[in-house]
């Protein structure tokens, strides 16, 4: 009876890390996003770079459980993405929207369905965080759409660097 | 049961149970180390704006420029260059991206052809009017034309003028007679077609 409470109360501690690893979610990114490829080229003399580009990039967003019970024992956890901006070396001139363009997919086939709000205008992104969009348990590959104005010739020539810093959040 | 079987006992049973505890210690801190994650992730977004130079002429006639000097009506006068001057609406429009603050670069003019004996031939470039931007080059002023490359505009650095006519610098030609040679003695009656060139190149 004794060794019963004894193994009960290490089996109960052994799932009180689990449970605080249940309430995390981390947010992971894969892709590209260089906007080199996208820049048409000035092909007449007197002409100045045409103002925006948009950049059907392939940028990739998941929101993931840190912790893979979480899928069974905490499924239905709400979020919400916050995005800024982090010069490295940038122009105040430039402006840089990020929309959403499609839903993701579920994390794994015992997930449930993808649930996904908000994000699919262009908004801009500047070096304060901004609400992005929101949605419930794990969802990845959410792919992004980027749009570049306000760089001209007279910037000169040089390689323009930011980042952009993407943040999940609990609850909505 | 001998006391060195019975140490033996204890020391197996000792060690199988410091094997489970640390085998739930293990278990126990799986998720707190992978708690550890970030709930933020970055990535670069770049963009390259490379090197650019481009020149070219716009003009809303023909690019072609005539010039036809009057003969003298009087015995004893001289041949008329006074009509010898034309703004045929001919506008340079540039394109200039440069890596280096500090660099700039230049519009320079030479002729291709033989210049006919006894004549000079000018040009001039106006101030840059029109949607142009930037670090736009200044006219160096009326130069004469030869075989060799003349500067006609400097300092420009990355800008651009616009493009068409009404936009960058338009050029003004002159033809002068060559007064340091024996004026006359050089003249002969001939038609000549040149080719003005324009290079918009880098200072060294």
């Amino acid at each position: 009876m004794m060794s019963l409470k004894k193994y009960g109360s290490l089996m109960l501690l052994l799932f009180v890390p689990f449970w605080v690893a249940g309430q995390q979610l981390k947010v992971e990114i894969e892709g590209d996003a260089n906007f080199s490829n996208s820049l048409i080229p000035v092909r007449e003399a007197g002409e100045d770079y045409s103002s925006t580009i948009e950049h059907e990039s392939s940028l990739y967003i998941s929101v993931l459980y840190v912790n893979y019970f979480d899928y069974w024992f905490n499924p239905n956890k709400k979020w919400s993405v916050y995005v800024h901006k982090s010069d490295i070396e940038w122009n105040s001139d430039f402006t840089i929207k990020a929309r959403r363009t499609g839903n993701g997919s579920r994390v794994n086939w015992f997930a449930p369905g993808v649930n996904i709000h908000d994000g699919t205008n262009y908004q801009e992104i500047s070096n304060n965080p901004v609400y992005f969009f929101r949605g419930r348990h794990g969802i990845a590959y959410i792919p992004l759409s980027f749009q570049l104005s306000g760089f001209s010739v007279t910037m000169g020539a040089k390689d323009f660097e930011t980042s952009l810093v993407f943040t999940v959040y609990d609850d909505w | 049961m001998t006391f060195r079987q019975k140490n033996v006992g204890w020391y197996f049973y000792t060690m199988k149970f410091l094997s489970a505890i640390l085998l739930l210690i293990f278990i126990a801190l799986v998720p707190v180390f992978t708690t550890g994650q970030e709930r933020q992730a970055d990535h670069k977004v770049n963009i390259e704006i490379p090197e650019v130079a481009l020149l070219g002429l716009v003009s809303d006639e023909a690019s072609q420029v005539n010039f036809t000097v009057t003969a003298p009506n009087e015995a004893g006068s001289p041949v008329d260059f006074s009509n010898a001057s034309q703004n045929n609406g001919v506008w340079i429009n540039y394109t200039s991206i440069i890596r280096s603050q500090n660099h700039r670069r230049k519009v320079m003019a030479m002729v291709q052809g033989e210049i006919p004996a006894g004549v000079h031939l000018f040009v001039e470039a106006s101030e840059a009017t029109g949607v142009g931007k930037g670090m736009l080059g200044k006219p160096v002023g009326k130069v004469a034309l030869s075989g060799q490359a003349t500067e006609v505009i400097s300092d420009i650095g990355s800008c651009f003028t616009g493009k068409g006519s009404s936009n960058g610098h338009l050029l003004s030609y002159e033809l002068e007679a060559d007064n340091s040679a024996n004026d006359f003695v050089t003249l002969e009656h001939s038609q000549t077609t040149l080719h003005v060139v324009y290079t918009l190149t880098d200072y060294n």
